[in-house]
């Protein structure tokens, strides 16, 4: 029947349907005119009106109850069950689609595999679907496809196949348990090769071509799997209603290329693609040192089996090799030695000849990784554009940006390290910033594309220059990637605004202040972090409750007030500020008093506020004691835990500060004595810390002018000269580093002070109180010594180069003064 | 309770509603196909005097012990109901071929014993099959009334529910419904005659 007419009948029946008698009739009469085939199809129809109240009265499963079973069943076939001639052995393994058998054909006394197909699959349209196809794949008679026996349907109604069993392993798992290198791998690839040229021969186009459908047996003979199954599978060819919600197209999406993605016609080339991708994983596996072989294959794969790879990925079927022949075939040149006829003027060839030249034995891997990077988010990107597809296409994004990341984190981490790599990692950063800004010119009004660039654009953002993580130091670059992400998350249309999003244009806005503050643009910064706590704080008037948000805006009050403590004058503002994340935080702990990392932002916050707060004022210490209390139990719950050892070393270290500030020299004592305890044990664990040494130097200089405020003389001259030892230690590795001689200078200067407050103390013998100053006095002029040379560098402040040497001049002379005067009463006792 | 894979069929419901995931439909299938399979034999176990089932409890016990109620839309809601339909389908109808294949005296691999496949199971079985087969014709001519016929017979699903599925309105769904048995109706008196 036509569509149309099929239509035309439903609506005049309908329409009837609710009539009745001569009103009905007249109706149909005058409806259908002359029409005599429709009035007799209508009133057929309307015929069987009686019948039908009766159909389907009560719902299936009420109707048909009995035939559901009332035992456990364990999977779909059991060992020792037949299926036809075919007794099953046992379950081989699940998939997917469904499960596949071991099992033993009665009829030829020979093992098969069975592959058995759990998707929802209209039985009758199989069954037609598969006679069609049985005897091509049947035919295909080659030493490394796995033949393909028959095929049926189960009393259940589950379509299965049977196939030649292959005892093998999956091809990337065999070429790391053999070591292959990379001829041996370029090789057993080839065999692939010739097998899928076969059957494209025969017309047979595999269509699901993935390294799990490639074994390799004990002889190194590779089996490709289930060739022509994906057609047999695929709902479009075998016509059935594709609206069905149980249809799922047989592919597997990394190795599918792009038009099978599209759900376009698929052809020998989309073959050639998924190859392409095989051979990409064969080879990215392979780890350096592996190789057998020597740098020569490095330096070629840069270059030839780059192309070569490349060719067999591009986005258009026609611009691949024409046939997994020709795909072959340049294989063998390479392996030969021979020129590749793989196009050398891409871009590809370009950039893995720039890499080549700075770093042979990374290049082959992020080289191959760009182009991967490059045509996929390309073939992606045309994928995209198909609108029927986009669901998926979408998907796929997804994946890409994933796949994207992945590499482009793992190998510029991998990297990162090692000399030289630099030119490598700006190339990684440069091509990926191309192509993104390719696919944001045509993200158009996707949102979910659109966010998914702007969170590319900001891990980018990352890697240029984020001061908190590795990065290459190209802060500008950092700064337009910010600014591209966030110009995209401030497009968003209002409609498109979600928690979400506004949460990430905060974190935007956050980041682009910390790269403001790197490019010394305090006022900027500043601005930055203002408007990320606007957007939390809207965010946390319509979301008062939700504890992601709570954490952001807490967070973005305690970034402000960081940020504030490098601008003038605005230690007020500062401390309301931290006060206010300070609130959020406490009540976040409360909620979910058992989460270790809100207890420490509590914790962080409470030394921060207590930190800046006015030591004569009570509460200052009390912030901090608590702040302390819980770094403690958290380094108690984690003892394994490093980094909690060290917090609370550095909590003990400023609440011994803030004590000292507030003249209680005792409690100043025990606070450092604690910290230092902590810290040496962090330095001696780790004696090429400079980090931990630097701290520990720190810690022992306090601790000396506590003792000394509280009248050891004798310790703090020991603490004092422990940091001068260790602060020189540092020095000698690291001479350029004007910090270790500013505190060299500045411990010194400290230690000046201690001898001179002990000289000081009219009770200790004359002789005694003369040679400490003249300790005091040595001191002073080391100290001296160091500033000038920090002078000469042209490394001090203007402020500490006018002023400074005044006052070493003013406290030379005081114990020039001291020693003098206690000369004359020696002398004149 | 929701059981351990709540978590996975309402993520699962999330993300196909929000085009996160082409293959949650797939992905869904075997978790609710397992927990319907669970569901019914519990209720066949517990109520082996009557035999009754009601589709829409199974169907609701299924969702209550798979879904995390709170987390989704009433859209989401109807997919599910619409994968359970077409489960329950799959399901009954799998079992209603075993059957009369059974009274046939096919191939031995069916489970079901003769005596089991007896009197009038296998009435209703013949008849099941009967119909699928008619539905599938029906499919191809009117594809969304046919789902309504699978919701409705096989889901158990109320009107309203399958017009919220189906975006239709109720009405829509009613006339569908008519002439779908109508039509199917029809088609079974051609199959027999």
């Amino acid at each position: 029947m036509q569509p149309d007419r099929a239509d035309k009948l439903a609506e005049l029946v309908e329409h009837a349907f609710e009539l009745e008698g001569g009103e009905r009739a007249a109706f149909v009469e005058r409806a259908c005119g002359d029409d005599a085939e429709l009035r007799a199809e209508v009133e057929a129809l309307l015929g069987e009106q009686e019948r039908a109240a009766e159909l389907m009265k009560a719902p299936a499963a009420e109707f048909g109850a009995t035939l559901l079973p009332q035992d456990e069943e364990v999977g779909e076939l059991r060992s020792g069950e037949m299926l036809g001639d075919y007794r099953i052995v046992s379950l081989l393994g699940e998939g997917g689609m469904g499960e596949v058998y071991l099992a033993d054909d009665t009829h030829f006394g020979r093992q098969v595999a069975i592959k058995l197909i759990k998707q929802g699959f209209g039985t009758r349209e199989f069954v037609r679907h598969f006679r069609q196809e049985e005897r091509i794949l049947a035919a295909l008679n080659h030493s490394n496809i796995a033949r393909l026996y028959g095929g049926a349907v189960t009393p259940k109604g589950l379509p299965y196949f049977v196939m030649e069993y292959v005892e093998g392993i999956p091809l990337e798992t065999y070429a790391v348990q053999h070591s292959l290198n990379i001829r041996e791998r370029l090789a057993l690839f080839r065999k692939v090769c010739a097998a899928v040229s076969y059957a494209h021969q025969n017309l047979v186009i595999h269509r699901d071509l993935k390294p799990a459908n490639i074994r390799v047996t004990a002889e190194g003979e590779p089996k490709l799997l289930d060739f022509g199954i994906a057609r047999l599978l695929d709902p479009e060819t075998a016509q059935t209603d594709n609206q069905t919600m149980s249809t799922v197209r047989a592919m597997t999406p990394n190795y599918a290329s792009p038009e099978q993605l599209r759900g376009e016609r698929m052809t020998t080339a989309s073959d050639v693609y998924s190859l392409g991708v095989v051979l990409y994983e064969l080879l990215a596996g392979q780890k350096p040192g592996i190789r057998k072989d020597g740098e020569a294959d490095c330096k070629n794969l840069a270059t030839d089996l780059d192309n070569v790879v490349f060719k067999s990925l591009r986005a258009e079927p026609e611009r691949r090799y024409s046939s997994v022949g020709q795909f072959s075939e340049d294989i063998r040149r390479y392996l030969d030695g021979l020129p590749v006829t793989a196009r050398k003027d891409t871009v590809g060839y370009r950039t893995s000849k720039f890499v080549r030249r700075h770093k042979v034995g990374l290049a082959a891997t992020a080289a191959v990784a760009l182009f991967l990077i490059g045509a996929t988010i390309v073939a992606t990107w045309e994928a995209h554009r198909a609108n029927e597809q986009r669901i998926l296409a979408e998907r796929r994004f997804g994946q890409v940006r994933r796949l994207a990341d992945s590499l482009m984190f793992e190998i510029h981490d991998s990297v990162k390290d090692l000399a030289g790599s630099t030119p490598t990692r700006r190339l990684i950063v440069s091509r990926a910033l191309e192509y993104l800004d390719s696919l944001a010119h045509d993200a158009g009004g996707n949102v979910a594309l659109q966010r998914e660039l702007a969170t590319a654009y900001e891990k980018i953002g990352d890697i240029q220059g984020n001061p908190y993580s590795a990065n290459i130091g190209d802060t500008d670059g950092a700064l337009t990637s910010y600014r591209k992400a966030l110009q995209i998350r401030e497009s968003l249309r209002p409609a498109a605004v979600t928690t979400d999003s506004q949460m990430e244009l905060g974190r935007s806005h956050r980041a682009l202040g910390d790269i403001m503050e790197q490019k010394g643009d305090i006022e900027q910064m500043v601005r930055e972090y203002r408007r990320s706590l606007l957007i939390f704080a809207q965010l946390s008037e319509t979301e008062p409750k939700n504890p992601a948000v709570q954490d952001e805006l807490a967070r973005a009050y305690e970034t402000l007030a960081d940020g504030l403590g490098r601008t003038a004058n605005a230690d007020a503002e500062r401390l309301t500020t931290y006060k206010q994340s300070l609130t959020i935080r406490e009540k976040l702990v409360r909620q979910d008093s058992s989460n270790l990392k809100l207890r420490r932002g509590f914790a962080l916050i409470l030394m921060k506020v207590g930190d800046i707060s006015d030591p004569h004022q009570p509460d200052a210490i009390s912030f901090l004691r608590k702040g302390v209390a819980i770094l403690e139990s958290l380094a108690a719950a984690d003892p394994d835990n490093g980094r909690a050892r060290r917090e609370v070393g550095w909590g003990y270290f400023k609440l011994g500060g803030m004590l000292m500030a507030a003249e209680d020299y005792a409690g100043a004592v025990d606070s450092l004595e604690k910290s230092l305890a902590i810290r040496e044990k962090s330095a001696a664990a780790d004696p090429q810390n400079a980090q931990a040494s630097f701290d520990l130097a720190g810690t022992h200089i306090d601790l000396a002018d506590a003792l000394s405020a509280t009248g050891d003389a004798e310790q703090a001259v020991a603490h004092a000269r422990s940091s001068i030892a260790i602060m020189t230690g540092l020095f000698a590795t690291d001479p350029g580093n004007a910090a270790y001689s500013r505190n060299i200078a500045a411990y010194h200067n400290k230690l000046g002070d201690i001898f001179a407050r002990a000289g000081a103390n009219k009770n200790a013998p004359v002789t005694e109180r003369l040679s400490v100053w003249s300790e005091a006095r040595r001191s002073y002029e080391k100290a001296q010594q160091f500033f000038s040379d920090l002078q000469a560098r042209g490394t001090l402040p203007p402020a500490d180069a006018a002023e400074q040497p005044k006052e070493f001049a003013r406290r030379m002379s005081e114990c020039q003064e001291a020693i003098k005067q206690l000369t004359v009463a020696t002398s004149s006792r | 309770m929701a059981g351990k894979s709540s978590e996975d069929v309402t993520a699962l419901l999330l993300n196909w509603q929000s085009g996160d995931d082409e293959e949650a439909p797939a992905k869904l299938m075997p978790l609710v196909y397992d927990e319907l399979r669970r569901v019914a034999r519990a209720y066949l176990q517990r109520e082996r005097e009557d035999h009754t089932l009601q589709a829409t409890a199974l169907v609701h016990e299924a969702y209550l012990q798979l879904v995390d109620d709170k987390k989704v839309t009433w859209k989401d809601r109807a997919h599910f109901y619409g994968i359970a339909a077409r489960l329950m389908r799959q399901i009954l109808m799998q079992h209603a071929r075993a059957h009369q294949a059974a009274k046939r005296g096919g191939p031995a691999q069916v489970k079901l014993s003769l005596e089991e496949a007896s009197g009038l199971s296998t009435d209703c079985a013949v008849e099941l099959v009967a119909l699928d087969d008619a539905l599938e014709g029906f499919t191809k001519i009117y594809p969304r009334k046919s789902k309504v016929v699978e919701l409705k017979f096989f889901g158990g699903m109320e009107a309203k529910q399958i017009s919220e599925v189906l975006q239709v309105s109720e009405k829509t769904v009613l006339r569908d419904w008519n002439f779908a048995r109508l039509w199917l109706s029809r088609e079974l008196r051609k199959d027999a005659a």
